[in-house]
């Protein structure tokens, strides 16, 4: 490698972290050299910066800054010409001054985003501890208030195995975070609330999302763990039309029970497993993560750290969102009728059989 | 009117009209912008205007830049207060048999008196406009006039300022579509702001207003809600009389959205506990339907703006149209 192309190599790095992150996107020349270790004055530094704005990475800003010692501010261009400073209120001419010149840089890109509050949504046959640990995670990670709604529909066991419940409790949903989000706006927070999803919660997620009774209902980005979601489900359509910001599915490299899901809840598939094959749609693999193992503490502490997989993607700009361990889902079908019209079959029988016990229990213990 | 360009012979025309219509002191300010000789008389003027556009040093952008400033929107402050009860079809009537009837439909004035003057009432169906001008007096540093004095055993310092005077505009705007009117006042820190209200609201009861004293309309509101909703906000102030929150964003172009910890201070301050709020706001071209990038400081229990660039009458229209949405949002 030339010697004159190791301290180039870091000052992109440094523009990519912060075109990764979307911070630090404006800065002056003094300010960038700080950051990368380097003299102002370094003509090559220069040189790396008229470059970038010649590709269009950078833009420049021609702002001001005002010259009394005591003020110094930076003054924007969008109150050029300034006679007075807004800041100190210095009428220059009477001090007989004028504007200092100083250039800014302007990295095209977006700024990071916030997480303003979540709805979290567990799976079946769970009490989903992990969503009093995720909340009182996120609590203590952010250090601004971000309200997570906590959904629980109970303990679902043999519910899953009829559309007709999948319904009722999709609606309930539906209806849950609409007074979330009415809520939300009258509290001056977005409209649209981050989504964790897990498992059969995902499928739940999924009638939301194509009920038109909920099409009023916009998300944020959503993030499916152990998903159920059928591989094609139609994510690009609620992207492009605005109802969801992103989406990303975390798929576990050992999770069994989505493989088996379309087996025995009607509407579902292996998302979680096989991944999404919307084009818009983020699959990211965890090879060793069986179903559940996306909520255990040591996991779920890992994923809204900083740097970590959710926590990135729930605050960083998408278009430099480049996580490890993405998976390019194969094409998907769905297992032959037969198949599933006999193991379905098998699921209603069950069902009839045991739902008597199950509501006796769901009345005992909701 | 970058579209609708000059000969040199028509620009000369422009600057003779101008060299007829305006103060000798204007024209010198326009000449020393410009970097062209001066002279001492109108006929010097004019002579130098001519000389100056055929030598490139005054080009139609700086002129129509410097009638627009003549014009007096932007860089100057904005009250907002509330429309007068009157029926706007009886205006016309009002001030016909006003002092001021001379002042209707009247061309636009180059001229700056001493003390405030009203030049021009503009009335349609749908809007009042009333131009007040003043020439106002300030003072610029001039160094190279400074000097030293040594007399007996004691050393002074004298430091030069050259008089300048500004073209000041006040501007009275009331669309009768809007529920609220503006006072615009230039930005000339020598101006009596409190004489400005009682000078136009002298005018507003001769032509037939109510004699009432201006109610303005607070924008503490339009700020709290501009730094949730807009990206353009760079600074916001919360007060109460207990004490303040104040954040800001000391970046060239982006706002406190662009830095993150500065934004989430913001979700953490409750402003409807404030009383009063202040805020820097940036209107965007793309974003607010601005002409430009354009700079207003919003003083929101004063109901006062300082619009802090230069601009269009439509720009300012739209800007008190955003704030008015903004502050009636519950």
């Amino acid at each position: 490698m030339n010697p004159s192309e190791a301290p180039e190599r870091g000052w992109k790095a440094e523009i990519a972290r912060r075109l990764e992150q979307g911070d630090g996107l404006e800065f002056t020349l003094a300010q960038f050299a700080q950051a990368v270790g380097t003299a102002a004055e370094d003509e090559a530094l220069r040189e790396f910066l008229n470059q970038a704005i010649e590709s269009g990475t950078l833009k420049k800003i021609e702002a001001f800054r005002c010259p009394m010692p005591e003020c110094k501010k930076v003054l924007s261009p969008a109150g050029a010409p300034y006679s007075t400073c807004p800041y100190c209120l210095t009428d220059y001419r009477e001090e007989g001054v004028e504007v200092i010149t100083e250039t800014f840089y302007q990295l095209a890109g977006e700024t990071s985003r916030d997480i303003r509050w979540m709805i979290v949504v567990h799976g079946m046959n769970s009490r989903a501890k992990w969503q009093e640990e995720f909340s009182w995670q996120i609590a203590n990670r952010l250090r601004y208030s971000a309200p997570v709604l906590i959904y629980k529909y109970g303990w679902a066991t043999i519910d899953v195995l009829v559309c007709w419940l999948h319904r009722k409790l999709a609606k309930r949903l539906g209806e849950r975070m609409r007074i979330a989000i009415a809520q939300a706006e009258a509290s001056r927070r977005p409209p649209r609330p981050d989504i964790i999803a897990h498992s059969f919660g995902t499928h739940l997620l999924s009638m939301v999302l194509t009920d038109p009774d909920f099409e009023d209902l916009k998300f944020g980005r959503v993030i499916t763990a152990g998903s159920v979601i059928r591989p094609d489900f139609d994510w690009d359509s609620l992207i492009e039309n605005g109802r969801v910001e992103a989406v990303l599915n975390h798929v576990g490299g050992k999770d069994k029970p989505v493989q088996i899901a379309q087996f025995a809840i009607p509407g579902t598939g292996p998302g979680g497993r096989v991944g999404y094959t919307a084009k818009k749609t983020i699959n990211v693999c965890a090879p060793t993560f069986k179903h559940s193992d996306f909520f255990l503490t040591e996991n779920l502490r890992t994923q809204i750290a900083d740097g970590g997989l959710w926590h990135n993607f729930l605050t960083h700009p998408l278009e430099h969102f480049t996580p490890e361990g993405r998976l390019v889902p194969a094409s998907w079908k769905r297992a032959p009728l037969v198949i599933r019209s006999a193991t379905r079959g098998l699921g209603y029988a069950l069902f009839a059989v045991f739902a008597p016990f199950s509501w006796l229990r769901r009345r005992l213990d909701p | 009117m970058a579209d609708n360009q000059l000969t040199k012979a028509q620009l000369k025309q422009l600057a003779n009209k101008i060299v007829v219509a305006q103060g000798n002191i204007f024209i010198k300010e326009l000449l020393r912008s410009s970097g062209a000789k001066i002279g001492t008389t109108k006929d010097d003027f004019s002579n130098n205007l001519a000389a100056a556009i055929d030598a490139d040093l005054l080009s139609q952008n700086m002129l129509e830049a410097w009638l627009a400033e003549i014009e007096g929107w932007g860089d100057q402050h904005l009250y907002l207060i509330e429309s007068p009860v009157v029926d706007a079809a009886n205006l016309a009537g009002g001030i016909a048999a006003s002092p001021h009837s001379d002042a209707l439909n009247a061309v636009t004035s180059l001229e700056f008196p001493d003390a405030l003057q009203l030049k021009q009432i503009t009335l349609d169906a749908d809007s009042l406009s009333m131009v007040w001008h003043q020439n106002k007096e300030g003072w610029n540093r001039w160094r190279p006039k400074d000097f030293v004095e040594e007399e007996g055993l004691e050393r002074y310092r004298f430091d030069a300022y050259r008089q300048r005077f500004d073209r000041s505009i006040v501007r009275y705007a009331w669309n009768f579509g809007d529920p609220y009117c503006a006072i615009l006042i230039h930005r000339n820190t020598e101006i009596d702001h409190g004489q400005v209200f009682e000078d136009v609201r002298a005018v507003l009861t001769a032509i037939g207003c109510p004699d009432a004293p201006f109610s303005r309309i607070p924008l503490n509101q339009a700020v709290k809600i501009a730094v949730t909703k807009s990206k353009g906000t760079h600074s916001a102030r919360f007060e109460l009389d207990a004490g303040y929150v104040e954040v800001a964003s000391t970046l060239a172009d982006g706002g406190i959205d662009a830095v993150e910890p500065v934004r989430v201070v913001l979700h953490n301050v409750d402003t409807s506990k404030f009383d009063r709020a202040q805020g820097m706001l940036h209107f965007a071209a793309e974003e607010d339907g601005t002409s430009r990038r354009l700079a207003v400081q919003v003083y929101g229990s004063e109901a006062r703006l300082r619009i802090w660039a230069q601009c269009k009458r439509e720009d300012v229209s739209q800007i008190l149209k955003l704030l008015w949405d903004y502050d009636s949002e519950s």
